[in-house]
């Protein structure tokens, strides 16, 4: 409803009404800019809309919605593979998007020479902008602010030296294992992302991503992280969307002038289109703000690690290898043998890791789609070398037997079929053909350790390692 | 109050209509009282944290003993601006918590209670713009002076200095969250050389009045974020960083309102604030030399003692060599106690695991034994080899190190526990070196038993010296 009333003496200025015209710059640059955005915010992936449609909205769990916010981002229009991935090439698309914005914007501007300010679409593009920004870093926030994006270490990962974790290990691990930190960083990110949904803090929540994300980039590229040309698309989209402030902020605070506020917004004055306008937002709001929150603080359990597939009851722990018997010799302990194992972790899941002083490949991907099968979920052992080779099991707890296969792709023709007896709660035998096909029997004796990493503060409290052996 | 047009000023969407309004002069401005009383109390607390160090006679003491024809970084700690500490509470809570606040909350109450004082005696006053001039400038430069220590390690990579083989072979559980926290810089020097260039930009920003309200926000940002590290990795910097990071919010707090009224609110805005003319000719001179003094001594002069420090004797590292060509991961081949071979086992008390000797003179250790972890964090900038901790603070695991000097004509090393809660431990041992890769210790060990080891060198490639593309496989021993 629009009510005709004398315009307060404050909006003086929006009276007088002047026709407004851009330069032909201003024009060419916008053109190209809408045609770069158009590229980066809308998905041109047949296999984004197929996932779309075949939404099982009753089954739908927080990693398909989150996914559908935070997966897509800059069109391929080249495939960049293997070593690229890592460089200064895995930016390729997003100049190759440049350059088809600048083509397109030419051929535009001989078209079109009418036209004289592109108002309107400005704002809507923006409006798309903000929404794909903020759906997409609130979603990626949820998973610190509950935290699971960066899980505390596993037992596996607690009895592996330092020097054996690549560097993006090592950096995801300092957060996870502290969750308060992981929750402020989850908190400042959904905050910046609600900022954005509305218009009015609309240039804190672009100011606070590009800082965020400018920082992620930077962090994943000294870090061998992998997610750095994505992190830079969502900043580059924040960029775009501060820019129209940054001349009034500047002149505000470094210039210390006046500034005059005048923001364009198309008014939304018939009935449809009030009601469309809220019926988008609410329905938006709902899904990925609300629902996917639900989904998210409803299942809690992290993603990175096979948690679904409990191991053996009562195993998880570390083990010393009190006896190792190949093909019916006994084999002393020795950190040089490249047969004779040196210690076990059993985790809460169906993972085995065995010290054994052999080389095996590091596997170096770090991606956030986890596989939904305990010998696809790879996050435990990704961007760990060294000498701590990771079996996934599958227990027949009938005929106590572990089948187990090596969690490493590189490896998975190491197999081993090995039936196990507990005497007691802190004793394995395990008795089979070991990798090579050689008859091995292996006694475990659990020990219980403390580390100084869980005992947080208490441990200096004290003083003292609680670690006893 | 009269409008005129004045094309240029700004404008965020075209079209644009400029109209220049005239302000009241800001030092003719009326506060608002609870402004008034406010800025007393923020007035004061901040006074105790940037200038009432000048009242202390143990700054001029430490000042004087600075020896001007050998100066070090440490000296830079000596010139800034400290601030108050009435109590110090040496409990955990104390160290980390929220008691490490009080000497914060002590001040805040006196600033209260002064602040109430001061507004009975000076109730007639309409505003302080002078006053919150200058105490503006006070918190842009102590922030300036006590951070620049902290830039200018990292920019030389030595705040966090890269890792001893003797840390790096500590298994993941080993370390305590603060360890952990503090060594992610260590092997990524590029990251902490960007962190340092940041905090420079703070600094910079902090220097110049048109860019204050920038490095700011910038301090509030970055450095609030280290302040919340803090607390959660119990870091035990949070103090610091906390003050840098309230006094950033203190500068922005003049602008805040203003930006917000300009983005959020959407309404035409005057900032209008009062900075003083300087229009004095001495006052000019004074102004610049204070200024000039700063930028010597905290930009120029610090840089280059930073830059020294990291080239000559990086000061987290010990300085002293090591034997020459022993850096390595050694295995312990045989172990002999009184005159008895033990086997390998990873369960021994007495038998060493691994021996690893530093470019330094350190030599570390691992048994299967518990141990007291130490946890000066390996913090200052301690003088002597054998306190400089860095490789040795936040870590359990049974792992001992020991700072030695060795005779070389003797073939005798003298070892020291660099453990402080182990300071008693010191050794001899001889040594020989049958050959390039192994080492032959003999002596008696801290419980006075007798012992011969057998070192091997151990030549391995590891997951961390690489970035991924460069390699995939790692040999084993």
């Amino acid at each position: 409803m629009k009510t005709l009333s004398i315009p307060e003496a404050k909006s003086n200025k929006k009276e007088i009404k002047e026709p407004v015209i851009w330069t032909s710059l201003e024009k060419f640059s916008f053109r190209a800019l809408f045609i770069y955005l158009i590229q980066l915010l809308i998905p041109f992936n047949s296999q984004f809309y197929k996932r779309l449609f075949n939404f099982d909205w009753a089954n739908m769990t927080w990693q398909k919605l989150g996914g559908l916010a935070t997966n897509f981002g800059a069109p391929e229009y080249i495939e960049v593979s293997g070593i690229d991935i890592w460089g200064i090439k895995s930016y390729i698309n997003l100049g190759i998007a440049l350059l088809i914005a600048i083509v397109i914007a030419g051929i535009w501007s001989l078209a079109d020479r009418k036209t004289k300010h592109y108002q309107d679409l400005y704002y809507w593009i923006l409006v798309i902008a903000r929404y794909r920004i903020a759906f997409g870093i609130i979603a990626w926030g949820y998973k610190k602010l509950i935290p699971m994006q960066m899980e505390p270490p596993s037992i596996g990962i607690l009895n592996t030296p330092y020097i054996d974790l690549g560097h993006q290990k090592l950096y995801w691990q300092a957060v996870g294992i502290v969750p308060g930190y992981e929750i402020f960083l989850g908190f400042a990110e959904v905050l910046a992302g609600i900022f954005l949904l509305f218009r009015r803090t609309t240039a804190l929540g672009a100011a606070l991503v590009l800082a965020i994300l400018g920082n992620i980039v930077i962090a994943n590229h000294v870090y061998d992280g992998m997610v750095h040309v994505h992190s830079f698309n969502f900043a580059l989209v924040a960029f775009f969307i501060l820019w129209k402030y940054l001349p009034a902020i500047y002149k505000l605070i470094i210039l210390k002038k006046d500034v005059i506020s005048n923001h364009y917004a198309p008014s939304f004055n018939k009935q449809w289109q009030k009601i469309g306008r809220t019926g988008l937002k609410v329905a938006s709001w709902s899904i990925f703000v609300f629902f996917l929150f639900y989904l998210q603080s409803t299942d809690p359990v992290g993603y990175r690690y096979p948690h679904d597939y409990p191991g053996l009851a009562n195993s998880a722990g570390y083990y010393k290898v009190e006896e190792f018997w190949k093909n019916g010799q006994l084999i002393p302990y020795s950190p040089l043998d490249s047969v004779r194992w040196q210690d076990v972790v059993f985790e809460k899941w169906t993972t085995m890791s065995i010290k054994i002083n052999r080389e095996q490949q590091v596997d170096i991907e770090n991606t956030g789609d986890e596989g939904t099968t305990a010998l696809e979920k790879r996050f435990e052992f990704r961007g760990i070398g060294g000498q701590r080779h990771p079996f996934n099991y599958e227990a027949d707890t009938v005929n106590k037997v572990l089948h187990l296969v090596h969690k490493n792709v590189a490896h998975r023709d190491q197999e081993m079929i090995l039936k196990y007896n507990r005497p007691d709660a802190e004793t394995f035998i395990l008795e089979g053909l070991n990798e090579f096909k050689d008859s091995i029997r292996v006694v475990l004796k659990q020990v219980k350790k403390n580390y100084v990493i869980e005992s947080g503060i208490a441990s200096l409290r004290a003083n003292k390692t609680n670690k006893t052996r | 109050m009269s409008f005129e047009l004045d094309p240029g000023v700004s404008y965020l969407d075209k079209p644009s209509h400029f109209v220049k309004k005239e302000h009241v002069k800001p030092d003719k401005a009326a506060w608002e009282k609870w402004q008034m009383f406010l800025f007393r109390v923020a007035f004061l607390f901040f006074s105790f944290f940037t200038v009432s160090f000048l009242f202390d006679i143990n700054y001029y003491k430490s000042l004087f003993s600075i020896d001007l024809s050998n100066l070090h970084i440490r000296d830079l700690s000596k010139i800034s601006p400290r601030g108050v500490n009435f109590v110090t509470i040496d409990t955990p809570e104390g160290r980390f918590g929220l008691a490490s606040y009080v000497n914060w909350a002590i001040v805040l109450f006196i600033s209260i209670v002064g602040a109430s004082l001061w507004s009975i005696i000076d109730a007639r006053r309409k505003n302080y713009s002078l006053l919150s001039y200058f105490i503006q400038v006070a918190v842009r430069y102590t922030i300036i002076m006590q951070i620049t220590g902290l830039t200018f390690s990292k920019i030389f990579p030595s705040q966090m200095p890269p890792l001893s083989l003797g840390q790096l072979h500590n298994e993941l559980g080993d370390f305590t969250a603060q360890k952990l926290y503090w060594t992610q810089l260590s092997f990524v020097p590029s990251y902490e050389i960007t962190l340092g260039f940041a905090e420079l930009a703070i600094m910079t920003l902090l220097f110049f009045r048109r860019t204050a309200v920038l490095g700011g926000a910038l301090a509030l940002a970055m450095v609030g974020n280290i302040a919340i590290a803090n607390h959660v990795y119990d870091g035990e910097v949070h103090l610091l960083a906390a003050f840098h990071a309230i006094g950033g919010a203190f500068i922005l707090m003049f602008y805040f309102p203003k930006i917000w009224s300009l983005l959020v609110k959407r309404q035409d805005v005057e900032l209008n604030l009062y900075h003083y003319p300087f229009r004095k000719k001495r006052e000019k001179w004074l102004r610049y030399i204070l200024k000039f003094g700063v930028f010597a001594v905290f930009f120029a002069l610090s840089a280059w003692l930073h830059f020294d420090n990291y080239k000559n004797d990086s000061y987290k590292v010990p300085a002293r060599a090591g034997l020459e060509g022993t850096r390595g991961f050694y295995n312990v081949k045989e172990f002999w106690l009184n005159g008895k071979l033990l086997p390998y086992s990873p369960m021994d008390s007495v038998r060493w695991q691994y021996a690893i000797f530093e470019d330094w003179s350190t030599l570390s250790y691992k048994i299967n034994k518990q141990l007291w972890v130490h946890n000066e964090a390996g913090r200052g900038k301690q003088f002597h080899d054998v306190d400089r901790t860095f490789e040795s603070a936040g870590q359990g695991g049974g792992k001992v190190y020991y700072y030695y000097e060795a005779d070389t004509l003797n073939h005798t090393m003298k070892l020291k526990n660099k453990n402080k809660l182990y300071i008693a431990d010191s050794l001899l041992f001889y040594y020989h070196q049958p050959s390039q890769n192994q080492i032959i210790l003999e002596g008696l060990n801290e419980t006075k038993d007798s012992i011969k080891v057998v070192l091997f060198k151990s030549e391995r490639n590891y997951p961390i010296f690489y970035s991924w593309p460069d390699k995939q496989f790692f040999s084993v021993e």
